[in-house]
């Protein structure tokens, strides 16, 4: 079984190539590591910015299924 | 923001915050296909829920209530984190896009405040996109050696972290 180091890096990996990261439960101690290595992802230059068909997909979505509720 | 401004349908609010929303959740879970599913939780949460028109302010705090609820169910769905009031930015105060690392930032701060070793391999991970093996290579230890700094030097940047909010 694979302990925190590993557990971390493999997290890291995942951000590191933008991919959905590895789920698992975690100490608080890795809890920590996990938010910071969240946050040093996310200062990349122009890493924050969301994309186009993202947002459109998603205003499709709530016009079917929100959009019946709330005309 | 014009004071007593009212939203009165839910498109509005949408495309107002959609970008928002999209850059907080990212700046707390770092990577894409997760910020894209927390985003589209929030509106599909929240949405429904509107009395319009009601004003921007009120939506905004809404909004507000909602990114917290859905950031603190996925660190404890996915990482068994204890169910607390997670701490996030207002929609208000949404970051900017990032734009090249100036060190400005705070993740730039952090890793200014970190000692040499620990600050090289997150530049490195990080900033570089180096893989491991590249990373041990730059600093002259084995790859087990650069992810067991690698760990400690998140840990200590987590420190860090906590201690320029308080």
């Amino acid at each position: 079984m694979r302990g925190p180091v590993d557990r971390i890096a493999a997290f890291v990996e995942d951000l590191i190539h933008n991919r959905r990261p590895c789920r698992f439960k975690a100490s608080p101690e890795e809890m920590a590591a996990l938010r910071a290595a969240a946050e040093l992802a996310a200062a990349r230059p122009g890493a924050n910015r969301p994309d186009r068909q993202f947002v459109e997909n998603v205003h499709a979505y709530i016009s079917v299924s929100v959009g019946r509720i709330i005309p | 923001m014009v004071e007593g401004a009212l939203y009165t349908d839910w498109e509005t609010v949408y495309q107002d915050n959609v970008v928002k929303v999209y850059r907080i959740m990212f700046s707390r879970v770092g990577n894409r296909p997760d910020a894209e599913d927390l985003t589209s939780e929030v509106f599909v949460k929240s949405l429904p829920n509107l009395n319009l028109p009601s004003p921007v302010i009120q939506v905004n705090g809404y909004i507000n209530v909602a990114i917290r609820s859905v950031l603190a169910d996925h660190w404890r769905r996915h990482y068994g984190a204890p169910l607390v009031d997670v701490e996030v930015e207002n929609i208000s105060q949404a970051p900017e896009v990032t734009s090249a690392n100036d060190g400005t930032g705070r993740a730039g701060r952090i890793l200014a405040l970190l000692p040499d070793r620990s600050r090289a391999i997150l530049e490195l991970r990080f900033l570089r996109g180096c893989s491991i093996k590249e990373a041990a290579r730059e600093m002259g230890v084995s790859p087990g050696n650069a992810k067991i700094l690698q760990y400690r030097a998140l840990r200590l940047a987590a420190e860090v972290g906590e201690r320029m909010l308080s």
